[in-house]
C-alpha cells in the first residue's frame, strides 16, 4: 500500500470510496468532514458530517464508528453535489471526554484513505485538532491530499477554517475563543436561571427518586415557527413555516417497544402502556407552548428507556432557524432543557434520551440528525419494523 | 490591462510596453492555515547565459546576495511568513544594465528547511508571480500557479528571456525535490 506524505497527493481510482482513521493511547478522537465550496468553506450545516449529524444533505459522505479506536467516513463521489470541491477529513481530541489532551497523545495516528496510507504526525506537542486528508476536484476527476495539518485550539478553529461556527461550551484555551457571531435568538424561550441546561459538554444528569414516586413527567418542545424573516447561524435569511412534531421511542421494562407520534395517530395513554401520551398535534401555530407529551411517572418502573426525538413535518430542515428547545420537567425538580442549536439539513433529530437506571431517571442529551427515524432506530438499536404513514 | 498566462504561455514584454525599462516581478504564496511549523518561501532569481549556467557566482540572487554585481538584479528583501494578498517578495530588474551575455533570468522559490519541517508545495496555495512595469507600477502580466502540486520543494515560477531584441516572459510552474542548493547547482553556482 502506497504511504502518501503530508503534502502530497494521488489519483482516486474508485467512486465510492472510504476514509479509515485509528488512534493510540487513550484518548478519545472525534472524526467529522466537511463539504467545501472551492471558497474554503461549507455551504451551511448540512455540509458538516460528525457525530452529531451522521451523514450530510445529499447523503454522500457518512460517518460510522469502526468499533474500537476509529472511525469510518464513508464517500460516493459521483454524488457529491457540482458546487463541492473538496471534502476535508478531520479528527480533533473531545474535549469533553479528553480534557487537556492532545493528538501528540494519540499518536500512532493511521489513516488509511482511498487505498493509500497516511501517519500524519502533529507537528506540534499542543495540536489538538488535524486535517487528515481531503478530497479534491482536479480536471474533472478526485484526488486526494495527506494534509496532517492542525490547530492547537481544537475543533472551533479547524470549524471555522471551513466556514463552521460552533458554540463550544467546553473548554477553551485561555486566547479569545471565536464565539458564534450570529447565535440563534432565543426569543422563543426566555433565558431561565433555574433551569438545568444539558449541553454537549455536560450531556447527562440523573433525577434521583426522592421519597416516593416519580410525578408526572412533561416533555415540551417549542420553536420558533418562522412567521418572522430571521438570521440563521450562516447568516442567510430564512422564513416559510416550520412544522416540527414531537415523538418518542419506548421500550418497555416487559419487552414492549414501539412509536408515540402523530403521524399514523399514535398518542399513547398514561393510564396503560406504553404510559406515555402525546397531547393533540399543534399543526396551526397559532399554540405559543409547543407540543407536549406527557410520561407517567408513577409507572417510571416499567418503562426502560424513552428516546424523545422531532421531526420537521413540513418546512425545509433548518433546525438552527427554528430555535427549538424541549424541556422536560418532573415535579419538584428543575427543568431540563435542551437547545437544538446545532443545526443540521436533515429531517429528524433524536434529542434526549431517558433513561431507567435502578429506578433513576437518566437524561442524556443526544441531538443527532438523521434522515429519517428508521435510521435513528438503527443507530441507537431500537430494533422496530418501520411502515410509512401520514397524519 | 494586464495579461494572465497560464503554465507554458509567454509574452513579450518589450511589446506590451514599448521602451521598457526596468520591471519589478512580484512573487507570492499562501501557506495553508495551520499551527504548525510557520512556512518560510524564498524567491531567487539566476541570470543565465547560453548555456543555461549563471553568468557568475554573483548571478544567484538570493537572500545572502541581494543585487547582482552590475546591478542590474536586485532582491528587495524576505517575507518570512508570506502573509499578506499583496507580494511576498519582489525582485527589481534594470534590462539596461543586465549583461549582454544574459540570455534569461529564472525565478525560482523554495521551501526554506522543507526537509527539517515536512513540508512542500502541496502544502502551498494562492501561488503567482507577476511583472510590473518599473515605470509607473503598471502590471504587465500575472501568472498564477493554479497547478496540483504535490511533495516538491522548489518551483520555477518564470522566466524572462531575451528573443533577438525583445524580453519575453514564460509562465514555468515546474517543480522539483530538493531546495535552494540543488537548484544553485543545477544553475551552476559554486556553493562553499
Amino acid at each position: 500500500m502506497t504511504l502518501l506524505l503530508p503534502g502530497q497527493n494521488a489519483p482516486v481510482t474508485e467512486s465510492s470510496t472510504e476514509v479509515k482513521a485509528s488512534f493510540g493511547g487513550s484518548v478519545v478522537v472525534d472524526v467529522s468532514a466537511y463539504l467545501l465550496r472551492s471558497d474554503g468553506k461549507v455551504r451551511g450545516d448540512g455540509d458538516m458530517v460528525f457525530y452529531g449529524q451522521t451523514t450530510d444533505a445529499s447523503r454522500s459522505v457518512s460517518i460510522a464508528q469502526s468499533g474500537g479506536r476509529g472511525s469510518v467516513v464513508s464517500l460516493d463521489l459521483s454524488r457529491i453535489p457540482m458546487e463541492v470541491e473538496r471534502v476535508s477529513v478531520c479528527a480533533a481530541v473531545d474535549v469533553s471526554a479528553s480534557p487537556g489532551k492532545t493528538l501528540a497523545q494519540a499518536t500512532p495516528i493511521e489513516v488509511f484513505a482511498a487505498g493509500y496510507r497516511f501517519v500524519p504526525v502533529p507537528e506540534r506537542p499542543d495540536i489538538s485538532a488535524l486535517t487528515l486528508v481531503e478530497f479534491y476536484r482536479r480536471a474533472g476527476v478526485w484526488k486526494v491530499r495527506a494534509v496532517g495539518q492542525g490547530f492547537v485550539g481544537g475543533l472551533g478553529p479547524l470549524s471555522k477554517l471551513y466556514g463552521v461556527e460552533v458554540s463550544e461550551e467546553a473548554p477553551t484555551p485561555p486566547r479569545q475563543s471565536p464565539q458564534p457571531a450570529a447565535a440563534p435568538s432565543t426569543t422563543s424561550a426566555p433565558i431561565s436561571l433555574s433551569k438545568v441546561s444539558l449541553t454537549k459538554a455536560k450531556p447527562t444528569i440523573d433525577l434521583r427518586k426522592g421519597a416516593g414516586a416519580f410525578g408526572t413527567l412533561a416533555v415540551n418542545l417549542n420553536w420558533n415557527r418562522g412567521t418572522a424573516v430571521k438570521r440563521g447561524f450562516f447568516g442567510s435569511a430564512k422564513s416559510g413555516a416550520i412544522d416540527l412534531d414531537l415523538a418518542c421511542l419506548y421500550e418497555l421494562a416487559d419487552g414492549e417497544k414501539g412509536a408515540i407520534q402523530a403521524l399514523g395517530r399514535r398518542f399513547g395513554a398514561l393510564d396503560r402502556a406504553p404510559f406515555i401520551k402525546l397531547a393533540g398535534d399543534d399543526r396551526s401555530g397559532e399554540s405559543t407552548d409547543g407540543e407536549w407529551m406527557h410520561v407517567s411517572g408513577n409507572q417510571w418502573p416499567r418503562i426502560k428507556r424513552i428516546l424523545v426525538y422531532a421531526f420537521i413535518y413540513e418546512g425545509v430542515p433548518n433546525w438552527a432557524s427554528t430555535d427549538g428547545v424541549v424541556s422536560i420537567t418532573v415535579q419538584g425538580q428543575p427543568p431540563i432543557e435542551v437547545r437544538l442549536d446545532e443545526g443540521s439539513g436533515l429531517g429528524t433529530c433524536a434529542i434526549a434520551l431517558l433513561e431507567n437506571v435502578g429506578g433513576d431517571i437518566r437524561i442524556n442529551r443526544e441531538v443527532r440528525y438523521f434522515p429519517e427515524a428508521q435510521m435513528m432506530d438503527k443507530a441507537f438499536r431500537w430494533g422496530m419494523r418501520w411502515t410509512s404513514g401520514s397524519k | 490591462m494586464a495579461v494572465s498566462l497560464s503554465k507554458g504561455g509567454n509574452i513579450s514584454l518589450s511589446k506590451e510596453a514599448p521602451g521598457l525599462k526596468s520591471i519589478v516581478v512580484g512573487l507570492g504564496w499562501q501557506p495553508k492555515v495551520t499551527d504548525g511549523a510557520g512556512f518560510d518561501l524564498d524567491a531567487s532569481a539566476f541570470i543565465v547565459g547560453e548555456n543555461g549556467k549563471v553568468l557568475s557566482d554573483k548571478s544567484f540572487i538570493f537572500f545572502n546576495n541581494k543585487v547582482s554585481d552590475d546591478g542590474s538584479v536586485e532582491h528587495t528583501g524576505d517575507n518570512r511568513t508570506g502573509e499578506g494578498d499583496g507580494d511576498d517578495e519582489q525582485i527589481k530588474i534594470d534590462l539596461a544594465k543586465l549583461p549582454a551575455a544574459a540570455t534569461k533570468v529564472a525565478f525560482i522559490v523554495t521551501i526554506h528547511e522543507a526537509t527539517e519541517r515536512s513540508q512542500n508545495f502541496g502544502q502551498v496555495g494562492g501561488a503567482f508571480i507577476r511583472v510590473v512595469n518599473g515605470d509607473g507600477q503598471a502590471e504587465l502580466t500575472r501568472y498564477d500557479l493554479g497547478e496540483d502540486y504535490s511533495t516538491e520543494t522548489a518551483m520555477i515560477f518564470g522566466e524572462l528571456y531575451k528573443s533577438g531584441a525583445d524580453w519575453k516572459f514564460k509562465a514555468v510552474g515546474q517543480g522539483y525535490a530538493g531546495g535552494l542548493a540543488k537548484a544553485a547547482a543545477e544553475y551552476g553556482v559554486n556553493l562553499g
